[in-house]
């Protein structure tokens, strides 16, 4: 009797335990994310032509100077290493708040037809505002010469796309199915577009508007990586204050509205956010594909669909895979393979065994 | 306390759900809702908890018309169980944790925990309370759902089917449940239900709904012959068990020696 009174308050308190003994690992499961992102940009940062010790590079990391050393550590390796980690945050962020406001876990910002609308605004620069030419003596490669222009017209038309996609949504009474429909139709309107344009470019536009498409993070330059930067930081906040309605939300919608949570405007300022943070990305980076879909994923897998872990986790997440992806395409091959290759290559594998896997766990 | 008056909702279309619908609720007390399908009820039940807008009528909870509370007032006044959740890839812990979003700012607090913790053990889930939804019984789910909303310590709590996809124990131990929650917090509790004999044995007051207009509203001493055939249409024999109304329908082939 005694001990069955001492039990029953004893009990809510050992789930309590329990809980937060289960919060506890999720939240090792991020510090080891974050622990494995820091040993990864360490070693990515060694890798390289030139032969440097990790002493110099520290030097030349905290102390730059002009000499070609600090360069080589600066602006070639440490600025490769922070554009993955800005892109792979980004793009894995706004894949989890997509896949959570749209109650589908296809939802990325490539399945919503962001990346074809953009590339497909890039290519229309390079066409006809005459934006691009081969550059280059060793190994011809073709760049763009008109940057800005390129890069505005790229997000100009991932907001239309983005906007087209909500009018539509608006005329279909929003429901997440069309959302999805409706980005999937305007990434083939955008695709049918894009052939359309490299079949009458020019050799010199062809190439640089398929050297354009690849995503890289080479072509981006400190100054626009503090763009890319801000707005993370901005959006960024903005999704973890909102964590707990996107919780809600993936309860259903009469769930959340029962809960106080507007979900037309929870959907449409997230999906908005999503957009300029994916554009922004695309704009100085190309597509980089994969990341916002396998990111979270991962993530989900390990800590469940809880965006208190799942947001933070799929930035940590997304950096590794774009980071891994880098490394590969820098220095597996003989020469430097663009990380949207890569990441297309080892994520689309890897999203098939991740839902076969999961496929197996279910039966 | 809630008190609906003249409650009117239609569609677009111009097709009318609700035809004037007025009832009013004290704290501390069960009523179900019954009536014949496609009637209303689950529309009843949303403009009840601000959801779905009537298109006339007012609804008034703790004395306040539910429009002038702004969204997360409203949540901690009203709490609500839909018919059918989507379950998620989320620990049941964590699906109870939820119903604290209207009290919670930036981050949980202490007590948040506490009182999850508490109506987990108290709805006899402590052993699950770390899988997974997708990992978890039918009626393991509708207990995650309903102490979600316990949890959220509305005013009122509004439940639809909550016995649904029950089997007869797990029906008995989850209403057992609803109702020692909401009497020791002193919740009105709102449910539509599709089985009477079970609606008498949880329910303080009945309301039984027909055509978007209310048919009867009273305690179980207004559930006789007369009124499931006005309401369903269906002759029902109504015999007392235990002092307790039990419907039986009448049309059975059984009872009529035809062969199934």
């Amino acid at each position: 009797m005694d001990v069955t009174e001492r039990d029953l308050p004893g009990k809510a308190g050992a789930v309590k335990e329990g809980y937060l003994r289960y919060s506890r690992r999720k939240m090792l499961f991020l510090v080891a994310s974050a622990v494995l992102l820091f040993f990864l940009s360490v070693y990515a940062i060694g890798l390289g032509a030139s032969d440097l010790s990790y002493w110099e590079i520290i030097e030349y990391l905290f102390c730059p100077d002009d000499s070609w050393n600090s360069v080589v550590v600066w602006d070639l390796r440490f600025r490769m290493i922070v554009a993955c980690i800005l892109a792979g945050s980004a793009l894995g962020i706004a894949g989890s708040v997509m896949q959570s406001i749209l109650r589908n876990p296809l939802a990325s910002p490539f399945t919503l037809g962001l990346s074809n609308a953009s590339a497909f605004g890039a290519s229309l620069a390079i066409l006809f505002m005459e934006g691009g030419a081969i550059v280059g003596s060793t190994s011809a490669y073709a760049n763009v010469t008109n940057p800005i222009l390129v890069t505005v017209f790229a997000f100009l038309f991932a907001m239309l796309a983005t906007g087209i996609m909500l009018a539509l949504v608006k005329l279909t009474e929003c429901t997440p199915e069309t959302i999805v429909l409706a980005g999937m139709a305007i990434s083939s309107i955008f695709s049918a577009g894009l052939a359309f344009l490299q079949y009458i470019a020019n050799d010199v536009a062809l190439s640089a508007m398929v050297f354009w498409q690849f995503g890289t993070v080479s072509k981006i330059s400190w100054d626009q990586m503090w763009i890319v930067g801000s707005v993370l930081l901005l959006v960024s906040i903005y999704f973890l204050y909102k964590r707990w309605d996107y919780n809600a939300m993936e309860s259903g919608e009469d769930v959340a509205r029962g809960l106080g949570i507007n979900i037309r405007a929870t959907r449409f300022i997230g999906l908005t956010l999503s957009a300029i943070l994916t554009a922004t990305v695309v704009s100085f980076m190309g597509v980089i594909g994969f990341i916002g879909l396998v990111g979270p994923h991962i993530v989900k897998r390990i800590v469940g669909n809880d965006n208190r872990y799942v947001l933070i986790g799929s930035m940590l997440i997304g950096s590794v895979v774009l980071l891994v992806s880098y490394i590969v395409g820098s220095y597996a091959f003989r020469t430097v393979i663009p990380v949207g290759i890569i990441t297309s290559a080892i994520g689309g594998p890897l999203f098939i065994a991740i839902l076969l896997k999961s496929r197996r766990k279910r039966r | 306390m809630i008190e609906a008056k003249d409650l009117r909702f239609s569609y677009q279309d111009g097709k009318e759900i609700l035809k004037g619908v007025s009832f009013r609720s004290e704290e501390n007390t069960v009523i179900s809702i019954l009536g014949p399908n496609g009637t209303g009820k689950t529309t009843f039940l949303k403009c009840l908890c601000g959801i779905q807008r009537p298109t006339s009528g007012s609804i008034e909870v703790d004395g306040a018309e539910i429009s002038s509370y702004r969204g997360k007032e409203l949540s901690r006044k009203i709490a609500f169980v839909p018919q059918s959740v989507p379950p998620s890839r989320m620990s049941v812990f964590d699906a109870v944790l939820i119903g604290r979003r209207p009290h919670i700012e930036f981050s949980m607090s202490d007590s948040d925990l506490d009182k999850v913790s508490e109506i987990i053990n108290a709805m006899g889930m402590a052993d699950i309370s770390l899988k997974y939804l997708d990992e978890i019984s039918g009626g393991e789910f509708q207990k995650t759902q309903i102490a979600r909303a316990i949890v959220q310590e509305p005013s009122v709590l509004i439940l639809d089917e909550p016995s649904n996809n029950l089997d007869i124990a797990n029906q008995h131990t989850t209403m057992r449940m609803i109702l020692d929650a909401v009497r020791s917090r002193g919740m009105c509790t709102i449910m539509t239900m599709h089985d009477i004999n079970l609606a008498v044995h949880y329910s303080d007051k009945f309301l039984f709904l027909k055509d978007g207009a209310i048919e009867a509203y009273g305690g179980m001493e207004i559930i006789d012959r007369d009124l499931i055939r006005k309401v369903y249409g269906v002759e029902a024999d109504v015999i007392k068990h235990r002092g307790v109304p039990f419907v039986v329908p009448a049309e059975s082939d059984k009872y009529s020696g035809r062969r199934l």
